[in-house]
Parts: structure tokens; C-alpha cells; sequence
């Protein structure tokens, strides 16, 4: 019997000056085998990413750098067994990368508002992260900072993503050393912490009363836009995302011709039946049952009947689709903004596998999984900011579509509803107000209040056969 | 003071509109070929038809949130395997693929991308416009002040490089618009006949460019039959 030794997998000199390298992708996980030269993982260093050969046929028994993690060139990264039977010696890696920033559906509850920057409780081969999850910081710079007692949202990282790298630390030395001011912790929200929205910024901290060292660093310059700031005003600079959004909203209210109609639900029935499918729907399939999946559910079959509603403005001509990708607004937390995914024939589904869909995002939402084809290719949305208790709403129209329905908060309400032989009762009834808005260029109000009336009917006269899981 | 003899290095040079995925599979045909060393060091320039790709890894919530505005513009979304962020190719953007052997030039990545600066630079130089490389690797790329002229997003196995750049000449600047890109909040994009206030086309910068880069990477340029 041979007898096994182990190789280490090191991060490569890729050049003179080329001191430290990300991890993109791992190719092989622990207990995979790996042929000498196969690439066992991708690396990227400044606009270049580099596939790395292993360096020997072997087990993979340890990663030790875990995906976006910044090392040193020559740091062990892996480790392979050539016995071809070994077993992995660490079930997990040293250094795990940050979870993923969270992607909030609709129906969560609101994000905290502030992200509190993490005390500096160095992980083994440190990973500290911003609160976002994106300032890795290469093992050198978690010690530099240690050493030198700073706190990594001290300072501003010029790195990929925000990263503070070796070069920030040095800098902010020598900044302090020549009497310089470092930002100060968490008081000056645009420092390394994300941009909180104004409308939570604290207003009682005016921008100019700060106390300005002398011979401080002079802020980067930015751009040609400076928006000035004056006495109980802060700056939020629109993030990338945010001015895509913006562009989104303008262009959609700019084409389309935009109309709103509310109407009124009684939900009796679908609070009746969504109580005894819940717990069914729990312990058999493992999805939370919402009374989302059964306003899709209605909106879908009113859209077969009245599928004006259900097309895109392209070019001047109206192009009617005979499928429904059901789009779903869905928050995203920390400035991001808004993402739309659709649900892909949602004509086929039930109302299992809506809600299977409406689970389904959420989570690949949250863990940064949703691809691009998701995202493309809606035909109908439904918004629903009910959750947070908004009654209605005028949204607007996604790009390429004509119509989005908004759903808003369920409230128990005295009703007047028709007894036997047309008296009348007063009844408390869960009601919900759901508005349309269409593009009046293709609808007219009839066609959509014919829309509306029959997502009413739909859901207040709940089909139990036809609808059920 | 003699330099080393140039090498000879292939150019091939596709004229009008490629579309993305054939230019796509060109290449890694090439680059095929050049790992198993059967041809020479090649470049490729090209124009692509408008095209906006994704690095397979790329988070599509923060590069491209709302891809309705590609659509609705018929511009279509590809995934390829690559790392790195969302980018957007087009008409009027003048795209380099050199396909070289880097084990042959020192194994130095970065010096490698620095050549490839340096050598957009010179060429945008020679066209009157002053570029420049700037500091820090989220600027990797070549700018005019704080404008973005020219992208840099290499791939290298085995030392082969892939991918390349792509320098604006006189391209439709608001794609850019559409998607977060290189997800610096502060980028704006330029062109060459913007910053230059005249018409600069791909017959006035591919000779100087070739140039350019020949001298940087020491090579002749031999042009193959496309």
C-alpha cells in the first residue's frame, strides 16, 4: 500500500507585483477528486480571472479559503490527499463567506434600519464584515488593523466592493500620523456602512458642524454633480441600482399612459378556505400558505378571459400573450431597491405550486440566486404593500407590460351584506382593496373595471374544484 | 539600442457586426488552438451587435435589476463564463480579443492588463484625446478624467488569455444607463469622438491601435483571411 501524503493548494504568483487573490469559485469540493492540472478553482486578481491548475491528482480534503475571500499570494488554500480514498478531515471551511445581503420580500417585516457595523471579532482567517457583508479583508489587513487598534469602518476601502485593502490601512497611518482624522466610527453613514435612505438618516447631525480636523484628508471628489448640503440636510448619492430604478419608473411613466381604479374584496371565502389548507400545506408540502398565491390564482384566470390586459405596447402595436409570467414585486433591502421576478406559466400552476413559486423566490432571493432569466420575460405583476398596512396604491407599470395589480391591507370592516329575500344585515367582513393600474394607451376603463369585476368575482366566489391544491 | 526581433502574431479582423455569441465561439476556438500551441498569438477585433453580458457568478439583483429596459430596447442579456460584472457591447465600440500565451511573456497578470492600458492610451493619444490608467483596481480600464473610454476583462487558463477590451468610439453611450455595470456609483462612460469633438470611427483608430499594441507586446500583426 502506497503510503498517502497531502499537498497544499496555495494561492499562485501571477505575476511580480500581483501580492493577493480573490476566490471566485471553487471547481471541486471537499472529497471530490481532482487530475493534476485540472482546475480546481478560479481566482481573480484586478480585471482578471485566472483558472488554477491543481497541482497533483488527488483528493480535495480541506478548502481553507472559502469563495470571496481575498488572500495572500502563497497562502495555503487547499488541501489534497493523494490516497484516492481519503476522507475530508474539516467539514467546513476556516473562513466562510458572509451571507449573502438579504432580499426582503414584500411580505417580510421591514429591515432594521441601520446595519450596526460589527465589532472586529476576527473570524480564523478573518473574514470582518461592513454590516453588508462585502468588506473582506485579507488576513495582513485584519492583522494590520489589530495591531494598530482601528476599526475597519474607520476607513474607506478602495477595494473591489468597498474592500479595505493593505494600502487603505497604510494610508489611513499615515493620515493619523501626520495629525490626519480618521472618519469616526459609524457617525458619518457614507464612510463603509451602506447608504441609509434618507428618510432614516438621523436629521440631527448637520453635515457642516462637524468637527473638521485640520490637514484632514480632502473627501474624494465627486464627480461633476455635488449636491450641496445645507444646515439639518445630508447627502445620499444615488447608488447605481437606485439610478437604474429611477430610469425604470421615468421610462414607464413616460411611455405608458397610466390609469388607476380601485376595488373593493370581500375575502370572507378565501380567509375560510386559506384556514383549513394552511396546515395542510405546511405539513404536507413545507410552504407557508399566503393569501398571495390566491389573488395570483384569481388574477391569472381573469387575465385568459380578458387578455388585453395580459400584452406588451411594442412598437406602436399592441402584442397579446396567451401565457401568464406572473411578476412579483419584491423589496430589497438597504437601498437596493426593487426587483420583479416572474413566475414562468403561471397559467399552469395551482394554487400549490404559486405559493411553491412564491416560497421559492423569496428564498432564492435572499440567498442571491435568482438568475437573469427570472427577472426577464414578465407579462402581468402583482404588488402587494398590504402587508405593511397601505390600503391601496396607484403602482406603476413595469416596462413592457400594461397592467399591475396592487393588493392592500386586509381589514375587518362593517359591511352591509344581502340576506334572504333582500333584507339587508350589518357583518364584520375581512375587506381588501385591490387597485389596477393600466395603460391607457391599450385599455379603456371598461375593459379593465370587466378585468377587475371578474379577479372580484373570482376570489369572493372561491372554486374550491377547480382551485384546489 | 536594437530590440528583440517582433514576433509575428496573427490579427484577425472582423468587419461590420458580430454577433456576440459567434464571436464568443470563435475565440475559444482559437484559444483552443493556442493552448495546444497550434497557432500563433492571435487578435481579434471586432464589433459586437448590442449585447449586454453577465459573468455567470453575477449577482443579477445588484447589476441588473430591471432588464425590462433591455428588452424593451430588443437588446438581449448572455451569460458568459467569466467572472466579473454586467457589460455592454455595440456598434461604435471597437472590441480586442488578444489570445496570447502569457507563459511566454513573463506570467505577470498585471502586467499584462497594464500593457493592454498602455497601449489604449497611446493610440487614444495619437487621436488627440488624453487617457489615462487610474490608481486602484476598480479603475482598472482607461479614462478620460473621471470618464470611462475603455473596459479591460481578461480570462486566463493555462496562461492563455481570453476576453480582452473594448474601447468607445463613437458608441450609443445610454445602455450604459440601463443596467449598474462596473458598479462604481460614480462612472460615467465617454467616447472617444466625444472627448476628441469630432467623428472618430473604427478606420481611424484600428491602425493606430495595431500599432500601439504591437509595440507594447512586441509583435507584428499578420492578417488573417476572416
Amino acid at each position: 500500500m502506497a503510503v498517502a501524503s497531502t499537498i497544499d493548494v496555495v494561492m499562485p504568483q501571477m505575476g511580480s507585483s500581483v501580492t493577493e487573490g480573490t476566490i471566485s469559485r471553487w471547481l471541486k469540493q471537499v472529497g471530490e477528486t481532482v487530475q493534476s492540472d485540472e482546475t480546481i478553482v478560479e481566482i481573480s486578481t484586478d480585471k482578471v480571472d485566472t483558472e488554477v491548475p491543481s497541482p497533483a491528482t488527488g483528493v480535495v480534503i480541506e478548502i481553507l479559503v472559502a469563495e470571496g475571500v481575498t488572500v495572500e499570494v502563497g497562502t495555503r488554500i487547499a488541501v489534497l490527499s493523494t490516497d484516492l480514498s481519503a476522507t475530508p478531515t474539516a467539514a467546513a471551511p476556516v473562513a466562510a463567506a458572509p451571507e449573502p445581503v438579504v432580499a426582503a420580500p414584500v411580505a417580510a417585516a421591514p429591515a432594521p434600519v441601520a446595519a450596526a457595523p460589527p465589532a472586529a471579532a476576527p473570524a480564523p482567517i478573518a473574514s470582518i464584515e461592513d454590516g453588508e457583508g462585502r468588506a473582506f479583508v485579507s488576513p495582513v489587513v485584519a492583522r494590520m488593523l489589530v495591531e494598530h487598534g482601528l476599526e475597519i469602518t474607520q476607513i474607506t476601502g478602495s477595494g473591489r466592493g468597498g474592500r479595505v485593502t493593505k494600502k487603505d490601512v497604510e494610508n489611513a497611518l499615515a493620515a493619523r500620523a501626520s495629525g490626519g482624522a480618521l472618519a469616526a466610527p459609524s457617525s458619518e453613514p457614507t464612510a463603509v456602512a451602506p447608504p441609509a435612505p434618507v428618510v432614516v438618516a438621523p436629521i440631527a447631525v448637520p453635515v457642516p458642524a462637524a468637527p473638521v480636523t485640520p490637514a484632514a484628508p480632502a473627501a474624494p471628489a465627486a464627480a461633476a454633480e455635488p449636491a450641496a448640503a445645507g444646515a439639518g440636510e445630508e447627502i445620499y448619492t444615488f447608488s447605481r441600482v437606485r439610478q437604474v430604478t429611477a430610469k425604470h419608473m421615468r421610462e414607464s411613466i413616460n411611455t405608458a399612459a397610466h390609469v388607476t381604479q380601485v376595488w373593493e374584496v370581500d375575502l370572507g371565502r378565501v380567509t375560510e378556505i386559506r384556514g383549513k389548507l394552511k396546515p395542510k400545506f405546511k405539513a404536507n408540502h413545507g410552504v407557508n400558505l399566503s393569501f398571495l398565491p390566491f389573488i395570483m390564482r384569481a388574477t391569472v384566470d381573469a387575465l385568459a378571459l380578458w387578455p388585453w390586459m395580459n400584452a406588451e405596447v411594442r412598437t406602436g402595436d399592441a402584442v397579446i400573450k396567451r401565457y401568464v409570467n406572473l411578476g412579483m414585486a419584491v423589496a430589497v433591502d438597504d437601498g437596493k431597491g426593487l426587483l420583479v421576478p416572474s413566475i414562468k406559466n403561471a397559467e399552469s400552476l395551482n394554487l400549490l405550486g404559486l405559493a411553491q413559486a412564491v416560497a421559492d423566490f423569496a428564498v432564492r432571493g435572499r440567498s442571491k440566486k435568482l438568475g437573469i432569466d427570472d427577472l426577464m420575460g414578465g407579462t402581468f405583476t402583482i404588488t402587494n404593500p398590504g402587508v405593511f398596512g397601505s390600503l391601496y396604491g396607484t403602482p406603476i407599470i413595469p416596462v413592457g407590460q400594461v397592467g399591475i395589480l396592487d393588493t392592500g391591507a386586509i381589514v375587518r370592516r362593517p359591511m352591509v351584506i344581502q340576506g334572504p329575500e333582500g333584507s339587508e344585515a350589518i357583518a364584520i367582513r375581512p375587506m381588501m382593496y385591490i387597485s389596477l393600474s393600466f395603460d391607457h394607451r391599450l385599455i379603456d376603463g371598461a375593459y379593465a373595471s370587466q378585468f377587475m369585476a371578474q379577479v372580484k368575482q373570482n376570489l369572493e366566489s372561491w372554486d374550491e374544484e377547480a382551485y384546489g391544491a | 539600442m536594437s530590440a528583440t526581433a517582433a514576433t509575428a502574431a496573427y490579427l484577425m479582423d472582423l468587419p461590420g457586426l458580430t454577433p456576440y455569441d459567434e464571436g464568443l465561439q470563435l475565440m475559444e476556438n482559437l484559444a483552443g488552438a493556442r493552448s495546444q500551441q497550434a497557432i500563433a498569438d492571435v487578435l481579434m477585433l471586432l464589433e459586437h451587435e448590442p449585447v449586454v453580458t453577465l459573468g455567470t457568478r453575477t449577482d443579477v439583483a445588484t447589476e441588473l435589476p430591471h432588464p425590462a429596459l433591455l428588452e424593451q430596447r430588443g437588446i438581449p442579456v448572455v451569460e458568459v463564463a467569466r467572472g466579473g460584472r454586467a457589460t455592454y457591447h455595440g456598434p461604435g465600440q471597437l472590441v480586442g480579443y488578444p489570445i496570447l500565451d502569457l507563459s511566454a511573456m513573463g506570467r505577470d497578470l498585471r502586467a499584462y492588463v497594464e500593457m493592454l492600458e498602455g497601449a489604449m492610451i497611446d493610440a487614444l493619444g495619437d487621436l488627440g484625446i488624453n487617457a489615462e490608467a487610474r490608481e486602484g483596481e476598480e479603475h482598472t480600464g482607461v479614462w478620460v478624467e473621471d470618464r470611462k473610454i475603455a473596459s479591460i476583462g481578461v480570462h486566463v487558463a493555462s496562461w492563455i488569455t481570453t476576453h480582452g477590451f473594448a474601447i468607445n468610439l463613437d458608441c450609443d453611450l445610454e445602455p450604459f444607463d440601463l443596467f449598474v455595470g462596473c458598479g462604481l456609483q460614480e462612472t460615467r462612460y465617454t467616447t472617444a469622438s466625444i472627448e476628441a469633438g469630432r467623428p472618430i470611427t473604427r478606420a481611424d483608430a484600428q491602425p493606430v491601435l495595431l500599432e500601439r499594441l504591437g509595440e507594447r507586446f512586441n509583435r507584428t500583426w499578420e492578417l488573417l483571411p476572416s
